[in-house]
């Protein structure tokens, strides 16, 4: 079940919803090789990422929170480029064709509807961590130029 | 930030206000340009007077006066316009535009002009109904034709005792019988048509407001259907991925967890389960309200026997009511006007809330009381009503952690929870103090909280709705 993981296995999951946090803490770490560490807004999502060591390895965002939301979170994740390449999955409860493209463009690597159970979350954790750097950096590129050329 | 739904009762004056303007605007016009035709017919009146020197001085200078009086009449309904008395600058220029006709005949006959031509001249008393029935109301064209028949009658008159000859005399006299009552039909017809043709216009226009205020409510419902079918969706997921999660993760790992891991993972799935269940209650309620805000027949509701009830139906796993500090100061005489129903819910969600988001050992207040009309004026910058609608207000007060006054604004909302609350232990699910709101302005009443976000210093609820105006 183990994926190729970089250094350490900390998965960061960001919701500002109690009993979901509960629910990631209880579960994750059951079923995957994964340790768990979670923030409940987008800013503490940020300061959690960048004060853990070693770095966590993916992070699971839920896109409605109060403060910074979550596509707020992957451009300000992906703008870093010590966090460029971070497989980054979105959580959504909405579940419109728009919002999954919204989803992707952002520079998200994964796009999953609530109710989403732990194991579909863990297998889309493994999907975004084995997306490639190369593919992602080319993901991002042609993300990049969309926007300027919105036709 | 949710509207609530415009009412039918609040815009029956829509047509009428707009009548009225339209009445304004049009006095603000005609009264400064006919003054000032006025004063330059006046100059011009005058200038040849000096010119062609007359025996009947005395005639002219009443005439002269009269004159005066118009432009002083005229200018007078100017100020009057200005200050939007209606009616009055209607009934002001009319009376103005009557002394003026009424003077212009008098200077025709005193100068001596008494063949029929003149007579001619009777008819701009109907200028005089016309524009009594463009400013104003149907008693102003009522009056204005009244006294058109009397002017008539008088200048007829006048006329026929001017003349000097005899045989002249029998004459007018005898066209008097025909005229006076020629002038008097042509005056009640024009004033008959302008009163109906005004009740046309007057009632085509409450239809177009009504109208107007339909598809204004269909529009609002249109988006509060698309608003909660959003909202349900969105709400519902996250209690239901804390359900199957926990179902999930007890089925994936069935082996090799503990009875006691177990257990707690059922716990969590049962409380989201309940969860759920909540919300959908909630929803379904905040759903009948919505649609249903208009439909109650108001009544007169004694407070303190909804209070008692209601206290009844506070939830026990909330917390026991009865097992914290009360202090009651509700007089068994105040009823307010609307449904005890709904009430008596508002009443359940406030003090449901109170308990839940205060300590145990901490008191709990209800007060109500009655707010006479001066008071009202000053209480409540949320104030909307004129002051002169008896209230009564209801307030309810624990000293739990309060809530910071950046949140207040939120606090009404849909499927608003503090952040604060929702990572505590209590149970909610945003939806009370919507359903306060909706069911108290369904009854036209206001509510809101002050607190300064100080722990122990806790919230007041303020409540308040129409007293009843029914003898207990």
């Amino acid at each position: 079940m183990a994926a190729p993981t970089p250094t350490g296995n900390c998965v960061l999951l960001v919701d500002d919803n109690p009993e979901l946090i509960t629910l990631y803490i209880d579960a994750i770490p059951r079923i995957s090789p994964f340790r768990v560490i979670t923030a409940e807004d987008g800013a503490i999502g940020l300061e959690r990422f960048y004060t853990t060591d070693p770095q966590p390895v993916c992070v699971v965002i839920d896109v409605r929170m109060p403060e910074m939301d979550g596509y707020q979170l992957v451009r300000a994740l992906r703008g870093d480029p010590s966090s460029a390449n971070t497989p980054l999955v979105i959580l959504t409860a909405m579940a419109q064709e728009r919002e999954r493209f919204i989803g992707l463009a952002s520079g998200a690597d994964q796009y999953l509807t609530k109710p989403v159970t732990p194991t579909e979350l863990v297998a889309a954790i493994q999907r975004a961590l084995t997306l490639s750097a190369e593919e992602r950096q080319r993901r991002l590129q042609e993300l990049a130029e969309t926007e300027e050329d919105p036709s | 930030m949710m509207q609530s739904l415009p009412s039918v009762a609040t815009d029956t004056s829509w047509a009428k206000q707009n009548v009225l303007q339209n009445r304004l605007r049009l006095s603000r016009i005609i009264a400064p340009t006919i003054a000032a035709i006025g004063c330059l017919y006046f100059l011009a009146f005058n200038a040849l007077l000096l010119l062609v020197p007359d025996a009947r001085q005395a005639t002219l200078f009443i005439v002269d006066g009269m004159i005066l009086l118009t432009i002083v009449l005229l200018v007078a309904a100017t100020l009057a316009a200005q200050r939007n008395a209606a009616n009055l600058a209607a009934g002001l220029i009319v009376g103005a535009v009557g002394l003026t006709i009424t003077a212009l005949e008098i200077s025709f006959a005193v100068a001596g002009v008494l063949d029929p031509l003149a007579f001619t001249g009777l008819g701009a008393f109907l200028v005089v109904i016309v524009l009594a029935g463009v400013l104003g109301e149907w008693t102003l064209v009522i009056a204005a034709t009244v006294l058109s028949n009397l002017f008539t009658m008088g200048i007829l008159l006048l006329v026929g005792n001017l003349s000097t000859e005899p045989g002249e005399h029998q004459r007018i006299i005898s066209e008097l019988v025909l005229l006076v009552p020629q002038s008097f039909l042509q005056q009640w017809l024009a004033a008959g048509i302008l009163i109906a043709v005004s009740r046309m216009f007057l009632s085509t226009l409450q239809r177009l407001s009504d109208t107007q205020l339909a598809v204004e409510r269909a529009r609002k419902v249109d988006e509060l259907k698309d608003q909660f079918i959003t909202n349900v969706n969105h709400e519902l997921r996250n209690p239901i991925m804390a359900l199957i999660g926990y179902v999930d993760l007890l089925k994936v790992t069935a082996r090799d967890t503990t009875v006691q891991e177990r257990e707690t993972f059922i716990a969590k799935a049962v409380r989201a389960g309940n969860s759920v269940r909540n919300l959908l209650d909630s929803i379904l309620d905040v759903r009948r309200v919505d649609q249903g805000a208009a439909n109650f027949t108001p009544a007169a509701v004694c407070v303190r026997a909804v209070f008692d009830e209601a206290i009844q139906l506070i939830d026990p796993r909330d917390g026991r009511v009865k097992e914290r500090e009360l202090h009651i100061d509700i007089p068994d005489d105040l009823a307010i006007w609307g449904d005890p129903v709904r009430l008596q819910q508002i009443l359940t969600n406030l003090i449901d809330n109170a308990v839940k988001y205060s300590p145990e050992s901490t008191p709990i207040e209800v007060k109500a009381r009655l707010i006479s009309e001066d008071a009202a004026a000053g209480k409540s910058r949320r104030q909307h009503k004129p002051a002169f609608t008896p209230l009564i207000e209801i307030t309810v007060r624990d000293y739990g952690l309060g809530i910071p006054p950046s949140d207040i604004p939120l606090l009404f909302q849909r499927f608003i929870r503090l952040p604060r609350d929702l990572a505590s232990k209590v149970i909610g699910n945003g939806l009370g103090l919507y359903l306060c709101r909706i069911l108290t302005e369904s009854m036209d009443g206001h509510i809101w909280v002050t607190s300064t976000g100080i722990g122990g210093q806790g919230s007041i609820f303020t409540l308040q709705l129409p007293a009843s105006q029914q003898p207990q």
